[in-house]
């Protein structure tokens, strides 16, 4: 597969995912162009794996984390110039959209990449493993206590009883 | 429905609620890859093109500008440089900017640098041939590379190639054989110009000036035969396009003649390179059209891509070297803090908070280190100008996976004294503050601060701290629930108090009656003993915020005088610094009736604060926009300098500073940066100074409009009420830093030291790099 075909098929499903996870549209395309370029440059090895996706929905997950961290850690300074556009959650219907929102907002680092990359990208357990570089064993608990903490949310957004 | 469908069906509705975009073209990744491709090679040759660019601008400037064009080049060595040694430069560098066509070009020496005024812009330039003393060393090439893919392997290089195809030929004619890449030469790491220059002696793998050929852009070469001293007989340029720019011949000493034609002899139809500062600059094959050796007669010939470095080069070998070399920086090159032992992986995050220095050459950093299993706080010492090793501080056994610990901020005392303020997660959730003290390079066990119980699931926002002596601390902050979340619950602020070496139960910020008691605290300065004050802003009103302590009472936190008018809008107090006894200035932005932003500073005089005033400036900044003050330091009684930074229309940011002389502000200045150092912008910076009118800047810059193109860590000084150009850190591209570093704090001891710390990105793997000063003469 060609970078450009792979780009086409996997760009919008990444940026979605970003604007799940950060919030911010314009934020959450800036990081996928990113980590599309980031993919761009090392195509060669990239292309060889299972699932290029998976390899950049983590380098685009680490961009936006980093970026927001930094945003966190200079609160003030940002805060003075570069604040991020909000949401006004009063006026927002609750949808499923925010509740992944807040549900991957109020996760680890690792449960969030493991959650994307089972539920967007549609990845198997040893394939994600492969990718996250830890066992399987690892990823089955990493999600399990995902999806532990997301299961109240759940089950309240999707109105489902046990 | 399991819970894997549930949250299956979740996301997928999620997902699909996001509304869709036409992605870019991918033609335009495609353009930025190229342009990065070139930008690296032309950066990596040795930045012939921009010497061009900006010397040919010079020369207009020269003739249509008469402001005099001044450039500060820095003693560059460990120890102090002498005055003997900076006027032999001072001689050198005259004769050097006299070869180039500079006749009107002076130099100067002023505290201890070299000043030269009506220069080449060039000079600008790190890695200007002028401000170095050239050598050129004679290798052997053993076999061919291609450029460096794939995971960079960590084998020691080898001085045969795989296979003798490899090898680089005998040639005997006039035909040159085809050059053969040795394929297991690929994943081997090029040589840095920091490795060539320390190892001269040791194999290498070197790059080719003008990338060679497609598949031959690397040569594998062996240890420096000889080593050709940058003073020459005499040099001459010619122009030859059809190699690729600039043929410099030189024609050297008689000592070093014999020596380079006993060298080639013995390569005779044989392959050498000559190696200029880490690149090939010419790779002859010795006479393959002779039956025998015949003398060169002293003659060398090397390549250089433009006329500028060609004649820059020529200048620089024939004027003989420089007593000390120079920068055009007073920073060293940044080095790499390196992590706890575990920690600096692939993957790994590491964060720097802040930077304190307790006296010259004794500085501390503390921060955060994260891995898959746990984010730890670290601290890291300066002594001397190294840097050791970051490590976790004493007492904390950490952690949990996802919060762990971190350390927020250091405050330093003379006398080598310091003190930091962070947190940490027990294994049951519940997040806990504590302090650990360095005295005389030892930091003790962590202490945990009592008085204070965080609901479980709100954690830190911010911490502060500031010494008035070494025993006399404050520290400050403030924590609340569900950080991340818009529906955070209000922050609320702590302070605690150190009295004669006991840190005391952490109590409440005392908040006026009916006022809630929510507050982001932002800094806290102290002027004495018992007398400091904590800065930032209403939760609720949104109002700026100080609370000062009197003899060791903290009074009931108030708003910034005059900030009322503005108080349905937000406003926050974003710095705060004390030069000396009854004598604080604090430096924010606060927003008017319009919803514009502005910046503003406010002064305590004999402990009370006076009205806020309105940061004013040229036009050409926009201060009434969308701008602030971010930081803010004082030295004297009355004599602040204020940092700060502006937003317009998407001009990308512009830094200001404004200073304080005997309580009176004045307007602010406009921070330059030097030739591409603030491309995009500057995103934010961090202001600290060693005494009044000497001043450090440090923070990130956009290397292109979008912030999401990475950015690059700049520094600026402030010499004797001078504010030099912004460069970026020297040594960053050494580090083979990525795309996102910054420098993310700067600490002054005194007018002579500094130190600055900042975070950067290399082959994936996030680091911490650090730098420090070189000592200016008083």
């Amino acid at each position: 597969m060609d970078f450009d075909t792979y780009y086409e098929a996997s760009y919008d499903r990444v940026r979605r995912a970003m604007t799940l996870a950060f919030r911010d549209p314009d934020f959450a395309e800036e990081i996928t162009q990113e980590a599309f370029f980031q993919t761009l440059r090392r195509w060669k090895r990239v292309s060889q794996l299972d699932h290029p996706e998976g390899w950049t929905m983590i380098v685009a997950l680490n961009k936006g984390r980093d970026a927001h961290r930094r945003r966190v850690q200079q609160s003030t300074k940002y805060e003075l110039l570069d604040r991020p556009s909000t949401t006004n959650f009063e006026e927002t219907q609750v949808d499923a959209r925010i509740m992944v929102t807040e549900l991957l907002e109020r996760l680890g680092d690792r449960q969030r990449e493991a959650l994307l990359l089972r539920y967007v990208s549609q990845l198997t357990i040893p394939e994600i493993a492969k990718l996250m570089g830890c066992a399987e064993g690892t990823v089955k608990a990493t999600l399990h206590a995902a999806i532990a903490k997301a299961s109240l949310q759940v089950k309240d957004t999707l109105n489902v009883t046990d | 429905m399991s819970p894997t469908d549930q949250v299956q069906e979740l996301f997928d509705r999620a997902i699909a609620s996001v509304s869709p975009r036409t992605p870019l073209a991918s033609q335009g990744l495609h353009a930025r890859l190229h342009k990065r491709r070139i930008r690296g090679r032309v950066s990596t040759i040795g930045s012939c093109l921009l010497a061009v660019a900006v010397s040919a601008s010079s020369l207009v400037i020269g003739l249509t500008s008469n402001s005099a064009f001044a450039v500060t080049l820095y003693p560059y060595s460990s120890g102090s440089s002498s005055t003997t040694q900076l006027s032999a430069d001072q001689r050198v560098m005259t004769a050097r900017l006299h070869a180039i066509g500079f006749p009107h070009a002076s130099v100067a020496v002023t505290l201890g640098t070299l000043v030269v005024v009506n220069g080449p812009k060039g000079l600008e330039n790190p890695n200007s041939f002028l401000t170095s003393s050239p050598e050129l060393l004679v290798r052997s090439v053993a076999c061919y590379a291609r450029s460096q893919s794939g995971p960079v392997s960590l084998v020691a290089l080898p001085s045969t190639c795989s296979n003798r195809q490899y090898r680089s030929p005998t040639v005997s004619g006039f035909s040159t054989p085809p050059l053969k890449p040795d394929p297991s030469l690929t994943t081997l790491a090029t040589t840095t110009p920091a490795q060539d220059a320390k190892a001269p002696n040791s194999w290498a793998i070197l790059p080719v000036l003008n990338g060679g050929t497609s598949k031959t852009p690397r040569y594998l070469v062996g240890p420096a035969l000889i080593t050709l001293s940058s003073k020459v007989a005499s040099v001459a340029i010619t122009h030859r396009p059809l190699s690729g720019g600039w043929i410099v011949t030189i024609t050297l000493n008689s000592a070093e003649s014999r020596q380079w034609d006993q060298v080639a002899k013995k390569y005779f139809h044989r392959q050498l390179a000559v190696d200029l500062n880490g690149v090939i600059v010419e790779a002859p094959f010795i006479q393959p059209a002779n039956a025998t050796f015949s003398s060169f007669h002293g003659q060398m010939q090397l390549l250089a891509v433009s006329k500028s470095d060609a004649s820059d080069l020529a200048a620089a070998l024939s004027s003989g070297p420089l007593a000390v070399p120079l920068s055009v920086s007073p920073w060293r090159d940044a080095e790499q803090v390196k992590g706890p032992a575990g920690f600096n992986n692939v993957g790994d995050e590491v964060a720097v908070n802040s930077v304190a220095c307790a006296s010259p050459h004794s500085c501390s950093a503390v921060g955060f280190i994260s891995n898959s299993r746990a984010t730890q706080p670290f601290v890291a010492r300066e002594r001397d100008g190294i840097w050791s090793r970051a490590t976790i501080p004493p007492g904390l056994t950490i952690i949990s996976q996802e919060n762990g610990g971190q350390l927020y901020a250091v405050s330093c005392t003379a006398g080598q004294h310091c003190s930091a303020i962070g947190s940490y997660t027990t294994a049951s959730q519940q997040t806990r503050l504590f302090i650990v003290r360095q005295s005389n390079g030892m930091w003790s066990r962590a202490l945990t601060i009592r008085g204070l119980t965080i609901p479980r699931g709100y954690a830190i926002l911010s911490g502060v701290i500031a010494c008035a002596s070494a025993i006399d601390c404050v520290a400050s902050g403030n924590y609340e629930g569900n950080v991340t979340a818009q529906t955070a619950n209000p922050p609320r602020p702590f302070i605690i108090n150190e009295v004669d070496g006991h840190w005391q139960r952490a109590m409440a910020m005392p908040m006026p009656t009916l006022t809630k008691p929510f507050v982001n605290v932002t800094s806290v300065a102290c002027q004495s003993v018992g007398n400091c004050t904590i800065g930032g802003a209403f939760a609720d009103t949104q109002a700026a915020l100080i609370d000062s302590e009197r003899n060791g009472v903290w009074g009931q936190a108030i708003p910034v005088p005059g900030i009322a008018e503005f108080g349905r809008f937000s406003s926050s107090v974003s710095s705060i610094s004390c030069g000396s006894e009854n004598s604080c200035s604090a430096g924010g932005t606060y927003a008017n009736r319009s919803g514009d932003r502005l910046g503003f500073v406010v002064n305590e005089v004999d402990g009370t604060w006076r009205e806020m005033e309105t940061v004013k400036g040229p036009p050409d900044l926009h201060l009434g926009s969308n701008s602030g003050i971010t930081s803010l330091s004082c030295r004297a009684f009355g004599d602040c300098t204020a940092l700060g930074s502006s937003l317009y229309r998407g001009n990308g940011g512009k830094l200001f500073v404004l200073r304080e002389t005997k309580g009176i502000w004045g307007r602010a200045l406009n921070l330059q940066g030097a030739t591409n150092a603030s491309y995009g912008g500057f995103n934010n910076g961090t202001i600290s100074c060693g005494s009044p009118r000497n001043c450090v800047v440090g923070g990130m810059y956009s290397i292109s409009e979008k912030f999401s193109s990475g950015t690059a860590p700049f520094v600026v000084d402030e010499i004797d009420g001078t504010w030099n150009r912004a460069i970026e850190v020297p040594g960053m591209a050494k580090l083979d830093a990525g795309n996102y570093d910054y420098v993310q704090a700067v600490s002054c001891a005194d007018t002579n030291n500094c130190a600055l710390v900042g975070g950067y990105s290399a082959n994936e793997v996030s680091a911490l790099f650090a730098s420090t000063r070189t000592p200016l003469k008083p």
